[in-house]
């Protein structure tokens, strides 16, 4: 039995079931015999027969899961690997949070600097790269391709940032 | 221009950090349009082309922001959520079929209207091969099996051409309960499938189907507007063809979310009305084969709410 | 004919040539760069494609399209990572072969077959658009059915190992598309009274997130340095090419052809283009259990066919202002900003403009094979920058590409969520491909569908009463019987297989 493949298997089972009983409720419209439930209704099913076919699979299977990615030796997780995994995992939601209070030009250095210190432990590098990076993609994507990325505590400045 | 532009830019900047922003004059920063719709659509052209004469006008850079997501639900919904301060604006289109139609929630009094600019009348579309040559035999034909008939909504079956032709069945007393309309990928893609045979009608704009009338698959019966479009002198307006007098079709205007301040919006009102008298503009719109049309704040505030009115029974009846 | 050379004389001026160059270094970086795609790379440049005159705008979108479509595949091959969803069918065989030490082969392949893709949907596009553009027309729901009912079996050929779990990613994919308001009826689903969800879960960055944020994360859980690929060099990138072409001489001919028809398609478009050729391809080849592994056999035709589309999706744009996909959508809306209103007059009273932007399109892609060979050098040498330095930047780029696409943070989140679940079935060997194939073909599964049988009143048989929609459900049918006919062959008549 290997529990991780039968975890995921279920994982897909449930959402084929939440497909299926989250579109129940909705009604066809007029004149139209098959309505918006119908499609997710067979999706659903296929998938939770799908996933019944990988669970017995992952029940029938020896316990050994086999190598993660192939070639890839299998490395002991340590504490490091862990929070850089958590710190990557994390570092959208923070962008998402901290972007429309610091504005972009305060998150970005942030995040990519934040991510490549605890990545190399060198702060200096991590710190360039970061102003750098920021700068690149400020100047491309809000000077001239005009995306208008969050100003944030430096609203009032925006006016003097932004070149005509 | 840019130096002289940026060393002004300076000099308000040591200002600020003497007086504080609170006194600025508005606008000081660059000022975001929301456009409801995708980049390339007729929306984004026409908040594109007023983005640049709002720049002109207000010295500020005007930036295009394209949130066609679910229809524009969320493109409005970020007009109406934004703060009131003037540097959120959106270019809105026919919205009132959102609510009742449970996909969106925002009214026509959570916008501060500063003016329309556009309006495209509806166009009654149908194959070449149709045995339908004008407006009048086809809306009898309607009437009298009015489930007998696949009409395309274009994009979503709330949206502007759709209703626009549901209003003038409507007019004509045809059982709308009966008619079957069939929603689709916009406008362009319904016309394509009804040329391939799968449509009886494409209502839409006269110029979205114009390279189609052109290479004669298509035929224009009628356009719901009070006098024949310049470029298409050829299709009858449906009071020359009915005798009713409708105007049906798609509007865009300016607005900001609810509570703007006075003065901003004043400033707006002007910089917008500039823009619309402005030669450049008039011809840049007709070009690319928008209509125009001029409503100030107040009538435009009050074509919205009647609007909401008449299409929130629409669609109560049409059942969507 | 005339207006041809007339077309390439308006080109000349250093103007064009410059706005043209600019757009093609503009493309095959963001093209190149993960977590930017080739619709955000077009979709930007409206604004400054406004302030251009028409002919250096429109030859530079063009070029620009040509470009970020190619170079989509350069993220793949090195990073595991397809910068256009065009380039996720054959991402495994191209990163495979790169690892492998046979990257020269692998890059000079994917540039050189665009090249060549894209040169052929540009002639056709300037020899018989107006042609190819009324059969185009002629799709009607039921045959568009079908057409994506052919896309399905294609997640066959996609998906290795286990054919449930590719058959589950496919059941995401399309589960995905759901989301938000359905195609038919208008009506909210799947959100969960989430408002964000109304608008769905945005194409480009699921895309990101189940190909890029992967990558990211396992580097963080390994991040010691690996060795990267030897950097090619530029006369290395050649060599091979040549007799890998020779050899499949059959797959070129192909991709071309899928590319053209199918991007001709309005709906369809260059990544379903992409994922038919492969699975053509590889239900043809005598290698065909290999595909998947990274055999270059595998790359020829996909990589053709999607740049062939390019051309194939600006036919009926151009003929009939339908376009063929959402790429060619912002183009044509570009065409409408300078004047050029496509339409069958267009080629009457504008010819020389739009034979201008044609020709244009065919210089582009010719350009493609120096610019091409010189931007895969350069993208080799940045990619050795240290991964500790590399996969933040990725992820820096990523959040920017998915926010500028959509202009919302949500679609920050969209991908986050997206990432952790493509990370979660990769460790657990399901393959992601069948996904996006879901995710692309699956609004246009349950449109055509629903439409045609509410057009068709609940009758089945409609289905199947056009000729072309015959055509086509025959054609499915047997891609999808054949193996089974052939094993029941084999397992049944053994001695005759051998004597035959």
């Amino acid at each position: 039995m290997q529990l991780s493949q039968l975890a995921v298997a279920g994982g897909f089972g449930l959402l084929g079931a939440t497909l299926i009983v989250s579109t129940a409720s909705l009604e066809p419209v007029a004149h139209i015999e098959f309505g918006p439930a119908l499609f997710p209704t067979i999706v659903g099913w296929t998938m939770i027969v799908l996933a019944g076919f990988a669970a017995f699979d992952a029940v029938r299977a020896p316990a050994v899961e086999a190598g993660a990615t192939q070639g890839e030796p299998r490395e002991q997780l340590d504490r490091h690997r862990i929070i850089l995994f958590a710190a990557f995992a994390a570092a959208p939601v923070i962008y998402v949070v901290l972007a429309p209070v610091l504005g972009f030009l305060l998150t970005m250095p942030l995040i990519v600097g934040g991510l490549t210190f605890l990545a190399s432990g060198k702060p200096v590098r991590s710190i360039l790269l970061g102003l750098a990076l920021t700068i690149l993609l400020h100047l491309v994507f809000y000077q001239i391709l005009r995306v208008t990325l969050p100003w944030g505590v430096l609203t009032n400045y925006a006016g003097v940032l932004t070149w005509r | 221009m840019k130096t002289i532009g940026f060393g002004v830019g300076m000099l308000l900047a040591a200002s600020f950090s003497v007086v504080g922003p609170a006194v600025a004059q508005y606008p000081e920063r660059p000022i975001t349009l929301i456009a409801p719709a995708g980049a390339g659509g007729g929306t984004d052209a026409t908040a594109r082309l007023l983005a640049i004469g709002l720049e002109r006008e207000l010295g500020q850079p005007v930036n295009v922001v394209n949130q066609g997501q679910g229809g524009g639900v969320v493109g409005f919904t970020s007009i109406v959520t934004a703060e009131p301060d003037g540097y959120t604006l959106g270019v809105i289109y026919n919205f009132a079929h959102y609510s009742p139609m449970g996909q969106g929630d925002f009214d026509a009094e959570d916008m501060t209207p500063i003016g329309q600019f556009n309006f495209d009348p509806a166009g009654f579309h149908v194959r070449t091969d149709s045995e339908w040559t004008d407006i009048n035999q086809a809306l009898d034909a309607i009437k009298a099996d009015p489930a007998a008939y696949d009409i395309a909504c274009g994009g979503g079956c709330g949206g502007s051409w759709p209703l626009a032709f549901a209003s003038l069945l409507d007019a004509y007393e045809v059982d709308l309960s009966q008619v079957r309309m069939i929603s689709g990928q916009g406008a362009a893609a319904a016309l394509q499938e009804m040329v391939a045979g799968g449509f009886d009608v494409v209502p839409s704009s006269v110029p979205e189907a114009g390279s189609l009338i052109e290479s004669g698959l298509v035929r224009g019966l009628a356009v719901f507007g009070t006098e024949r479009l310049a470029a298409f002198p050829d299709i009858p307006t449906l009071e020359e063809e009915t005798g009713m007098v409708l105007e049906l079709g798609a509007w865009r205007g300016l607005v900001g979310p609810a509570g703007l301040p006075d003065d901003v919006t004043e400033q707006l009102k002007a910089a917008l009305e500039a823009v619309y008298n402005d030669p450049e503009f008039q011809s840049a719109m007709t070009e690319r084969g928008f209509g125009l049309r001029w409503r100030d704040a107040d009538e435009f505030g009050e074509f919205m709410a009647e609007e909401e009115t008449s299409v929130r029974e629409l669609v109560r009846v049409l059942g969507l | 004919m005339e207006v041809i050379g007339q077309a390439f004389v308006q080109l000349l001026s250093p103007q064009v040539l410059l706005i043209m160059l600019g757009a093609a270094v503009y493309g095959l970086t963001m093209g190149a760069i993960p977590g930017l795609s080739a619709s955000m790379a077009v979709a930007l440049v409206i604004p400054i494609a406004f302030f251009l005159d028409p002919v250096p705008a429109l030859a530079g979108v063009m070029t620009l399209a040509a470009m970020a479509i190619f170079a989509g595949d350069l993220p793949g091959a090195l990073l595991r990572i397809p910068g256009t969803p065009a380039s996720a069918a054959y991402v495994d065989d191209a990163y495979l072969m790169v690892r492998r030490g046979q990257g020269g082969l692998a890059l000079g392949l994917c540039v050189i077959c665009s090249a060549i893709g894209g040169v052929v949907g540009a002639l056709v596009l300037i020899g018989a658009a107006p042609a190819i553009a009324r059969i185009a027309l002629q799709f009607s729901s039921y045959e568009k059915f079908w057409l994506a009912c052919l896309g399905l079996t294609a997640a066959v050929a996609v998906s290795g190992g286990k054919w449930y779990k590719g058959g589950i990613s496919l059941m995401l994919g399309l589960a995905i598309a759901q989301v938000g308001l359905d195609p038919v009826s208008g009506q909210v689903r799947l959100t969960f009274g989430n408002d964000n969800l109304v608008g769905g879960l945005a194409f480009i960055p699921v895309l990101i997130g189940m190909f890029a944020i992967p990558e990211v994360l396992r580097y963080a859980l390994s991040p010691g340095e690996i060795s990267p690929p030897p950097v090619q060099a530029l006369g290395n990138l050649l060599s091979g090419v040549g007799s890998t072409l020779a050899r499949l001489k059959r797959d070129l001919v192909q991709g071309s052809a899928v590319g053209v028809v199918v991007g001709a398609i309005p709906g369809a478009g260059a990544d379903i283009a992409a994922y038919i050729s492969y699975a053509i391809s590889k239900r043809f080849s005598k290698i065909g259990d290999k595909y998947g592994t990274g055999v270059p056999d595998a790359l020829v035709a996909p990589t053709t066919s999607n740049n062939a589309a390019v051309g194939g999706a600006l036919i009926p744009a151009t003929v009939f202002g339908i376009p063929g996909d959402s790429l060619t959508a912002i183009i044509i809306g570009v065409f409408f900003l300078k004047g050029l209103n496509p339409g069958p007059t267009v080629f009457l009273e504008n010819a020389l403009l739009i034979n201008t932007v044609f020709v244009a399109f065919l210089i582009a892609n010719i350009m493609m094979v120096p610019l091409g060979l010189l931007a895969t050098s350069a993208f080799q040498r940045v990619i050795r920058a240290p991964r500790h330095m590399l996969m933040p930047s990725v992820l820096a780029f990523c959040i920017i590409g998915a926010f500028a696409v959509e202009n919302t943070h949500f679609a920050i989140m969209t991908m986050l969520v997206l990432g952790l679940v493509a990370f979660v079935m990769e460790k657990h060997q399901y393959p992601l491909a069948p996904a996006i194939l879901g995710l692309v073909l699956g609004p246009m599964l349950e449109e055509t569908f629903l439409n045609s049988l509410i057009r068709a009143r609940g009758n089945a048989l409609a289905f199947v009463e056009r000729p072309l929609s015959m055509g086509l459900a025959t054609l499915t049918a047997v891609i999808c019987l054949a193996p089974m006919a052939l094993y029941i062959w084999r397992k049944f008549k053994p001695e005759d297989v051998r004597t035959a």
